[in-house]
């Protein structure tokens, strides 16, 4: 088939605004284009080579096409530069070059003695493939002889499709559900047929496919349509509330509650006989940032093939405690990845099977999803299926909030245990709805707390101390009262030398002035003052600092605390930073949060 | 008494060393090694020169794929040859044209490359002897074929006569157009900065013979025409074949032996 074919419906399609009008243009092409050709076409539309999940880059900047424009209508580079500057887009400076130049030829074509044919969409796909796949020394220049002579060949015109293929900017404007309508009025032509098109879509995150599918094998195919592990799943998203009450009225008066990680959002797929991949929330292939991640979850799932979903979190192996987002994002890098996988190690919390053995669980409802999950999960260190309660009331549904934001989560995700619960892939809706923290509070300046209580740690810090019970001075009532547990900031000499400097105050039960609903391992007599800086505070249900204070049944606490290497041994107890200073604090910064990042 | 002197020297050397050398050459003049490597050098980086039992060839087109350059050195070129097989001398054209530079007048040429080595000697050969050794580069060669053309046209005219055409082509554009009708070639070019027409004839005595089989025409790059004519240096005369929007080819016939052909692909008109 003719590239110019494509054009032809390209220009129509930049044209209109009107999704009617896309709709027919992109009805036309499927028509007209032969099955076996029909998922490249579906991906050139989408101004891609690959299913996006597929990050095969062209790999190639400004500046290398900018060298291709000249070589193909032999001008010079500063010539083509200029124009870019004034006009911006290299596909038109690629059409007014081409169209005024006299173009040149190379000797090439007089070689192979062939006559000069119209360019074929398989030739631009194929140069293109060839492209993206040359990698390595010497590899800018192939790519540039390729794209130069694709250039050559081509007219005007295709020229400037083919630019703005190959630099990412086609944007024709059509939107992945108006292909799917297209899709569904050329090859079926009903209504009805829509839905399993697109579920089919969903499930496999790949049009080309989709397309290639009805053209080849017909609607049926796609009836039958189920997961394919190594091809991600279009992630189900969840509504937004924020009162417990409307939630819980939305969800039937019962639902399962989980806790809703700060990390990052996984695919994981195992495909029979093969190793893991791991998908992003946006279907990136990030399986090469977590090796960690993959050898223990691949410990703790005994499937020959399956599609699992969780969230990856930081944590610190010292205290098994979680660490914010931020601390994961040093994973995502390109090289270096042994050594920020041994400084920020990784770990997964699993809350959904999709696939498995064969078996499309996309179908079962969310009850019989997580009871399969937890049957077959065999939790390790680093894998562990995501925090979960059944709830039939709101003031449970809030408790179990706050406790998951102390312990460093965003917030909850509030699932409906319906016989309707399956997994929507691609869809927002009010199966799944999220609980976040509307407000934080974040702390600025350091404040001095008393240890009145230790924990045992685990694995370097097996044997010791490895955590500390801090609290804040009430004033008021002459009591320390708790407001977090910290891990960080200690030095290994700290945690060495952390029982000879408690051993004196060790005590058996907890201090008659201390007021704590949390057991420690140690109890520990209020005397040593610390200095601690937190990210934020927040609404705890499980410290007592400023218990009922901003909200009934809810104290305050430090997310995040880190110990600043500040031993206050000039500060007594009483000295400490006091819970109505806190509370202050608290107040003084609480700001409305605003969505910075969509996770779920 | 000098000449003598060095003679027998260079010959006690090859006499000494022969054995373990697979290929030696020695050119009577170093300068036209220099004009060689200048002439090559101004179309690729890097390339392969292939000597064998007959002399020397080296075939390389430039990146862009637009021109050729077809080297041909025969044994008789040089004053003294010796290579058994052919073995390929992977060079870069700049460090080589560095070394060139070195070059002095009345100086001898002597190449060699030794079994064991994967480099090349460049010894100049005059009052003393200098030796430059220079790395050879492993490049896997890919087989170019010349372009096979009819050409309707082949004129034999003064270098000097096209080059100041070339000159006179670029004050105003920056390609021209070759015509070839009646006993006359025809050199056009025009552009925003203006128009200008050069007529080379018989008459002049700088065209030397003109002969086609049909009037023909062709649009050619004068960027690349331009670097071609660095062959100046090895002739006074060249050969121009090009058939209508076809290839165009430049022939450069040395005087000592050997010859530089030139390829240059048109510049089509845009559709």
């Amino acid at each position: 088939m003719k590239y110019s074919e494509l054009v032809e419906i390209y220009d129509k399609i930049s044209q209109t605004t009107k999704r009617l009008e896309m709709t027919d243009a992109l009805v036309r092409l499927f028509t007209k284009c032969p099955s076996e050709l029909i998922d490249k076409v579906v991906y050139l539309t989408q101004g891609r080579v690959y299913p996006e999940f597929i990050q095969l880059e062209l790999g190639m900047a400004d500046k290398m096409i900018i060298k291709c424009i000249a070589s193909a209508a032999a001008i010079k580079e500063s010539e083509v530069e200029q124009q870019y500057k004034s006009i911006g887009d290299l596909g038109t400076v690629a059409n007014i070059m081409l169209s005024r130049g006299k173009k040149q030829a190379t000797l090439d074509i007089f070689s192979s003695a062939q006559k000069k044919e119209p360019i074929t969409i398989e030739r631009v796909y194929g140069d293109l493939e060839r492209i993206a796949k040359t990698q390595g020394p010497g590899s800018q220049e192939e790519k540039i002889r390729i794209l130069s002579d694709l250039l050559r060949d081509a007219s005007p015109k295709e020229a400037m499709y083919i630019i703005r293929t190959v630099s990412g900017t086609l944007r024709l404007g059509i939107a992945d559900m108006t292909i799917l309508d297209a899709l569904t009025i050329t090859f079926v032509g009903t209504k009805d047929a829509r839905q399993i098109i697109e579920r089919a879509y969903n499930l496999s995150s790949d049009l080309g496919m989709v397309a290639k599918l009805l053209a080849t094998q017909g609607f049926q195919a796609l009836k039958d349509f189920k997961p394919l592990p190594g091809r991600p799943i279009r992630p189900m998203l969840a509504e937004r509330l924020s009162n417990p009450k409307e939630i819980l009225e939305k969800m039937d008066g019962k639902c399962a509650v989980e806790y809703k990680y700060d990390g990052e959002r996984v695919q994981i797929h195992k495909i029979e006989k093969n190793s893991i991949l791991l998908f992003s929330r946006r279907l990136e292939n990030i399986t090469h940032h977590y090796p960690d991640v993959i050898e223990f979850v691949s410990k703790a799932i005994p499937l020959d093939s399956y599609i699992i979903e969780g969230e990856i979190v930081a944590f610190d192996p010292d205290t098994g405690e979680l660490l914010p987002f931020q601390e994961l994002m040093h994973r995502r890098r390109k090289y270096g990845v042994e050594e920020a996988m041994e400084r920020y190690p990784a770990s997964v919390r699993l809350f959904d099977i999709l696939y498995g053995n064969g078996i499309d669980f996309t179908i079962e409802p969310y009850p019989e999803r997580r009871d399969f999950l937890s049957k077959i999960v065999k939790e390790n260190e680093r894998v562990k299926l995501a925090e979960q309660k059944i709830v039939d009331n709101p003031e449970d549904l809030e408790i179990f909030f706050h406790e998951a934001v102390s312990d460093g989560c965003e917030g909850v995700i509030v699932k409906s245990l319906s016989s309707e619960s399956i997994y929507r892939a691609g869809a927002r809706g009010w199966l799944w709805i999220k609980y976040k923290r509307d407000y934080r509070s974040e702390m600025i300046d350091t404040v001095d707390l008393v240890i009145v209580g230790g924990f045992m740690g685990t694995g370097r810090r097996a044997g010791k101390i490895g955590s500390l019970l801090l609290a804040a001075y009430d004033d008021e009532e002459d009591t320390f009262k708790t407001v977090c547990k910290c891990a960080t900031g200690f030095t290994d000499e700290d945690i060495k030398n952390m029982y000879n400097i408690f051993e004196p105050y060790i005590i058996n039960h907890k201090h008659a002035r201390v007021d704590s609903k949390i057991v420690p391992d140690l109890w520990i007599t209020p005397i040593k003052v610390i200095e601690i800086i937190g990210a934020e505070i927040t609404l705890s249900p499980i410290h007592t600092c400023g218990l009922n204070a901003i909200k009934e049944g809810a104290g305050l606490a430090i997310r995040f605390p880190r110990f600043t290497g500040r031993w206050r041994d000039d500060k007594g107890p009483e000295d400490a930073t006091t819970v109505k200073e806190i509370i202050e604090m608290y107040k003084q910064q609480l700001k409305k949060l605003r969505e910075e990042r969509e996770v779920s | 008494m000098e000449r003598i002197r060095i003679d027998k020297y260079i010959h006690s050397l090859i006499k000494k060393e022969l054995v373990s050398f697979m290929f030696r050459a020695i050119l009577s003049d170093g300068k036209i090694w220099r004009d060689i490597i200048e002439s090559i050098s101004i179309l690729v980086d890097e390339g392969v020169f292939i000597a064998g039992p007959n002399g020397i060839r080296l075939r390389a087109m430039d990146p862009s794929r637009v021109a050729m350059v077809d080297l041909e050195l025969p044994a008789s070129a040089f004053e003294s040859y010796d290579c058994k097989d052919e073995i390929p001398i992977g060079v870069n054209f700049d460090d080589m044209k560095s070394i060139m530079k070195r070059v002095k007048t009345d100086e001898k040429l002597s190449l060699e490359k030794s079994e064991s080595e994967a480099r090349l000697k460049i010894k100049f050969l005059g009052k003393f002897t200098r030796t430059f050794s220079l790395p050879l580069l492993d490049i896997g060669k890919e087989e170019l074929s010349v372009p096979k053309i009819t050409f309707s046209t082949n004129i034999k005219l003064l270098v000097s006569a096209l080059e100041d055409a070339i000159k006179d082509a670029e004050v105003v554009s920056d390609f021209i157009k070759i015509i070839v009708e009646r006993d006359l070639l025809k050199i056009i070019a025009s552009g925003d900065r203006g128009e200008v027409e050069i007529e080379i004839t018989k008459d002049s005595g700088e065209l030397l013979s003109i002969e086609f089989s049909e009037p023909s025409h062709a649009l050619y790059s004068l960027a690349y025409l331009k670097k071609m004519m660095v062959a100046t240096d090895l002739s006074d005369v060249c050969t121009l074949m090009f058939s209508t929007d076809m290839p165009l080819r430049l022939d450069f016939n040395m005087a000592t032996g050997g010859k530089i052909t030139y390829y240059l692909a048109p510049r089509m008109e845009a559709e």
